[in-house]
């Protein structure tokens, strides 16, 4: 875990690009429209629903590919080490390294819009939890077109992220409305707890599949 | 050590090798030997797990430390030299890196990134894996391609001083080799 943190780390365009496209977006939305405040909070759900759905492309677009064509997986697995474990450490280091970033960036602009004003604690875990989601779904789509191109991945694995994207939207309408919204909070951390293990067995399955 | 039952192997209709049957002892030094395209890294994949065969299978016995070693080089060109050296082997090495660098003949600067680095000096860093560690068996495929004369024979030795200690050796190589214990040539599908 150390050592992919550290890997990532030097890789600085990896990480800090999707946090810098990600704050263009949302320093750019209200900028870009022409219209009261009062409309800006409402279209700004939206906003940050897709800037994250492109930034969890963003940052899982190859994720894999470097360990897959330097033969890193194919050392590892001859010296009978875990993919499973190798995919779950990279998932993991880009969520510390780029999702808790833009989870925080995300709750920042949510405040700055006017679109949250209480339970910011709440907020953050939320906007992280689905980033993991989002994360762990396109390192899959990642992970299929390993040596095919990204595109083909996003699109069959978009419609994964559907019932994310729904209950996010939910988590933030609740959250705008200060309507109770830990029962969401916690389907979200769930849900992101049960995606980001079964999808990063996938992704070990698919990569051992390429390889051979 | 490890023993492969009737190996077969075939990528699209075009069968590399079949019925391969042979047992690897403690010692052994196995030479894969064929034309381009014969199946020799196909082989080496295979018996290290990698791969699976087509028809066939191999048989580990016991908990077996093997490594393969093929043609990528998993050096990563953001790292400086020094920081892939302890990537690939761990913090407790042997040999230190400026050991290990005395040692190999190689002349690169700790801080300097691996992008700059040459094939042989980035294959120099990834063989280090054979000075650090020990190994039941080792996969070497074409482990000479790139390197200087006089690092040629210090990895030979270890190879020998591996083999001494009773670590099994596959290899295959279209240059100077090692005297295998055992030859696989998969072009005429012999082993003698």
């Amino acid at each position: 875990m150390i050592t992919e943190l550290f890997k990532l780390f030097q890789r600085t365009r990896d990480w800090l690009g999707p946090i810098l496209i990600f704050t263009m977006i949302m320093i750019a939305f209200p900028l870009s429209l022409n219209i009261y405040s009062a409309d800006l909070i409402s279209s700004f759900e939206s906003v940050l629903v897709i800037s994250l759905l492109m930034i969890a492309f963003i940052s899982c677009d190859g994720i894999f590919n470097e360990d897959f064509l330097d033969g890193s997986f194919e050392m590892l697995i001859s010296e009978g080490g875990s993919l499973f474990q190798a995919v779950f450490e990279k998932l993991c280091a880009s969520f510390v390294l780029i999702s808790f970033p833009i989870a925080l960036a995300g709750l920042l602009f949510s405040i700055a819009n006017g679109a949250i004003n209480q339970n910011y604690m709440i907020a953050l875990l939320g906007i992280f939890f689905v980033n993991i989601i989002l994360n762990s779904i396109f390192a899959f789509g990642s992970a299929i077109s390993l040596n095919k191109g990204a595109i083909l991945g996003v699109i069959s694995v978009l419609p994964f992220s559907m019932p994310a994207i729904i209950l996010f939207g939910r988590f933030l309408d609740s959250i705008s409305s200060n309507i109770s919204s830990i029962n969401l909070l916690q389907l979200l951390g769930g849900t992101s707890i049960i995606t980001f293990l079964i999808f990063s067995w996938l992704c070990s399955r698919i990569i051992k599949l390429h390889i051979e | 050590m490890i023993s492969a039952h009737n190996l077969s192997y075939k990528i699209n209709k075009n069968t590399l090798f079949s019925g391969l049957n042979f047992d690897c002892k403690s010692g052994n030094i196995f030479q894969i030997l064929g034309s381009n395209g014969s199946g020799k890294t196909s082989l080496l994949k295979i018996l290290s797990g990698i791969t699976n065969p087509t028809k066939g299978m191999v048989t580990l016995k016991g908990s077996i430390r093997k490594l393969y070693l093929g043609h990528k080089i998993p050096i990563k060109d953001y790292l400086t030299s020094e920081q892939n050296y302890y990537l690939l082997n761990g913090k407790d090495t042997l040999k230190d890196y400026d050991a290990y660098c005395d040692l190999i003949n190689l002349n690169v600067p700790k801080s300097m990134l691996s992008a700059n680095l040459s094939f042989g000096q980035k294959k120099k860093l990834i063989l280090s894996k054979i000075f650090n560690q020990s190994y039941d068996i080792l996969f070497l495929d074409e482990p000479f391609v790139g390197l200087d004369a006089e690092t040629v024979m210090i990895i030979k030795k270890q190879i020998l001083e591996m083999k001494k200690k009773g670590a099994g050796i596959f290899l295959t190589s279209h240059q100077e080799t090692l005297e295998g214990d055992v030859l696989i040539d998969l072009d005429k599908g012999e082993i003698s």
